[in-house]
């Protein structure tokens, strides 16, 4: 079993003013996204709308990668199929020795960094070099991202500052973000100018067209993908929609829901190589199919990759994207990683105050937390949860079960709470009482105000 | 070595074994009822241009090389790569290697159509010596006719149903990020500049 949740996360809630403006900071994104979504009346259709072109294409799944695979084929890209990440680093690998490359770089891309590429490649000898800033950033201090959108949204502009300065020779002590940004872009412009072959994440695959679409603001996958000959884009078999015109539904929502742009600055297409280039779409399926035999999971699938979940999620705002030690992290990583590797990652379901915010903001409308619930479920089958969690849970079935015995808890725990001594309150055996206060205890109770208000009335 | 077509068979039976419940899609010729339209969709697109970090300059097809010699002089010498001025039919990057783009200044060339809710600008690489240029130039320009500026992205992707580029890109702003703590900074790998170039009449 791999470390849980709170174990990974201890450090980072540790440091309490870093938790909070780590929290602050995810909630300024919320906030703008929810301005977005107020600026348009058809936001919720829009958010049904493609929920059910991911569900309608789900169904016929199949069919549409064998249209995709064509239509590409026709427009001159070639298709390669692996059904595990090792297979994907093979056929990249070969890809680019074809070539003789060894210096590749890459924009931003979940998919491999599921499938471990960078390491895989530098062990062939391949250099990968992250063109995203953020990747670029987390890549540079040797971390893995904590967001999916904002790779490096747990670090400081101090810690950038001193990390460009030791490998960029920024200026000592530099943090304007504006002077480091452009030291960021002179160091990989050299990079996108002497790369040998680019390699791409895909956010929309159209099954119609045979084409693929990457949202960036920094324009980075653009110039990586049309100086050097060879552009290689990697995809989960989730990310085919039927249409083009399915375009204008989930380009509506993604930017919005990410970051609270009303569209990413490029928004490209690539149905054809560059001029003497080569174009190759690789399919990744690592599990997918198995998850989409799972009734209550397989909506998952649907993820846009927008991280609106994770800046909503009142757990990941206050413990960090590492905490949860997968490549998808927050309210969507943690339905992902226990579905498709349940050993490794069972605490994270936990993770969770089951608030339902996640559900709310998803702009395909996954039922977030209702999955977690359920996953919590078959953990729990699984005889996966800790005893301290089941014991306690099966005392508090019995007494909910009886409403005389809740009665009584409820008066003896009022005094008990009361009475108890602080060192016994908050106890090692109390891990509900870390970093928490109990509120002060009221004197009445609800029952007491309820029936005085005549709430029994009519029965 | 993988067997790619064993792999692509295996993952295609893994997915047929499973059938899902029939789902129909949603939209009927794309349409989605009740999208956003703008009283003033010119001015829209405006508003939401300058809220992404574009200027937009106004002309009419008798001054159109004027304003285009005024953004482009701004921006100072270097070696420029002006579309416009030449009837924006193709552009004069003679060099066949994409690497030459890194040279450029300011690179211009015309959109075919922009969106009023975000400022997009589809470009497409048929005017486009190397596609790279839109986004390795210091500076672009794009110029767009007034009457090409539609509502909402899918009075956009209608328009461009039958077009098929071999590479399109919807641009709205300058490149930018904002990786580090948030703080925007306008200028990341692409453009750092884009102005638009509105032709009315």
């Amino acid at each position: 079993m791999g470390k849980g949740h709170p174990t990974a996360a201890r450090a980072f809630v540790e440091n309490r003013e870093r938790a909070q403006w780590h929290d602050t900071a995810l909630w300024f994104v919320r906030e703008k996204r929810d301005k977005q979504a107020a600026s348009l009346p058809e936001w919720e259709l829009l958010r049904e709308t493609a929920s059910s072109i991911k569900r309608h294409a789900q169904s016929q799944l199949a069919d549409y990668l064998v249209q995709f695979e064509h239509a590409a084929n026709a427009n001159g890209a070639v298709v390669h199929w692996a059904n595990t990440t090792r297979e994907l680093n093979e056929i990249v690998t070969k890809l680019l020795q074809s070539v003789g490359a060894t210096d590749v770089v890459k924009s931003k891309s979940m998919l491999t960094e599921e499938c471990h590429l960078n390491e895989h490649l530098a062990k062939q000898g391949i250099d990968v070099v992250d063109t995203d800033l953020g990747e670029r950033i987390v890549q540079m201090r040797n971390e893995r991202p904590s967001h999916i959108v904002l790779p490096a949204i747990h670090t400081k502009k101090e810690e950038v500052g001193e990390l460009f300065h030791e490998q960029l020779g920024t200026e000592k002590g530099a943090t304007d973000p504006q002077y480091l940004t452009e030291a960021a872009r002179q160091h990989l412009r050299e990079k996108f100018l002497n790369a040998d072959a680019a390699i791409t994440g895909v956010n929309f695959a159209i099954a119609e067209t045979g084409g693929i679409v990457v949202c960036t603001n920094e324009g980075n996958a653009d110039i990586g993908v049309s100086l050097p000959k060879m552009h290689i884009a990697c995809m989960g078999l989730e990310k085919l929609i039927p249409k083009l015109s399915d375009l204008s539904v989930f380009t509506r929502l993604l930017a919005r829901s990410a970051t609270g742009q009303s569209i990413t600055t490029y928004t490209s297409h690539f149905h054809k190589p560059r001029r003497g280039g080569e174009l190759h779409v690789v399919i990744l399926n690592n599990g997918r199919t198995e998850l989409r035999a799972e009734p209550e999971i397989r909506d998952a699938l649907h993820c846009i990759r927008c991280g609106a979940c994770m800046n909503t999620c009142p757990v990941y705002r206050r413990s960090g994207g590492h905490s949860y030690n997968t490549t998808v992290p927050g309210p969507i990583g943690s339905v992902l990683n226990p579905s498709m590797d349940p050993k490794q990652h069972n605490s994270l379901p936990f993770a969770c105050s089951l608030c339902g915010s996640c559900s709310d903001v998803c702009p395909v409308q996954i039922p977030l937390h209702h999955q977690l619930l359920t996953i919590r479920h078959s953990v729990k089958e699984a005889g996966g949860l800790a005893r301290s969690k089941r014991l306690s849970m099966r005392l508090a079935s019995m007494v909910f079960k009886r409403p005389w015995l809740y009665k009584l808890s409820a008066g003896l725990g009022k005094c008990a709470v009361r009475l108890t001594p602080r060192f016994i309150k908050y106890s090692r055996l109390n891990v509900w009482g870390k970093g928490r206060e109990l509120p002060p205890t009221p004197r009445g109770s609800f029952r007491k105000w309820y029936d005085k208000n005549g709430g029994s009335r009519g029965k | 070595m993988v067997n790619n077509s064993t792999t692509r068979d295996l993952i295609l039976d893994k997915i047929r074994e499973v059938e899902l419940p029939r789902a129909e899609h949603p939209l009927v010729d794309g349409v989605l009822a009740g999208a956003i339209e703008y009283a003033d969709t010119l001015g829209t697109f405006v508003e939401s241009a300058e809220l992404v970090g574009a200027r937009v300059h106004f002309c009419n097809t008798d001054n159109v090389v004027d304003i285009w010699r005024d953004v482009c002089n701004e921006f100072g010498t270097g070696k420029t790569a002006n579309v416009a001025i030449r009837g924006l039919d193709d552009d004069d990057l003679t060099d066949d290697n994409p690497h030459s783009a890194s040279e450029l200044v300011v690179y211009g060339t015309s959109g075919m159509l922009g969106v009023a809710e975000n400022a997009a600008i589809w470009v497409s690489d048929r005017a486009i010596k190397h596609r790279v240029s839109l986004c390795l130039t210091q500076h672009l320009v794009l110029q767009i006719d007034a009457k090409a500026i539609v509502n909402n992205m899918h009075e956009a992707y209608a328009k461009l149903q039958d077009v098929r580029d071999d590479y399109g890109v919807f641009i709205s702003g300058p490149s930018k990020t904002a990786d580090i703590e948030q703080s925007l900074v306008i200028g990341a790998h692409g453009a750092r500049t884009l102005d638009i170039i509105v032709v009315e009449g």
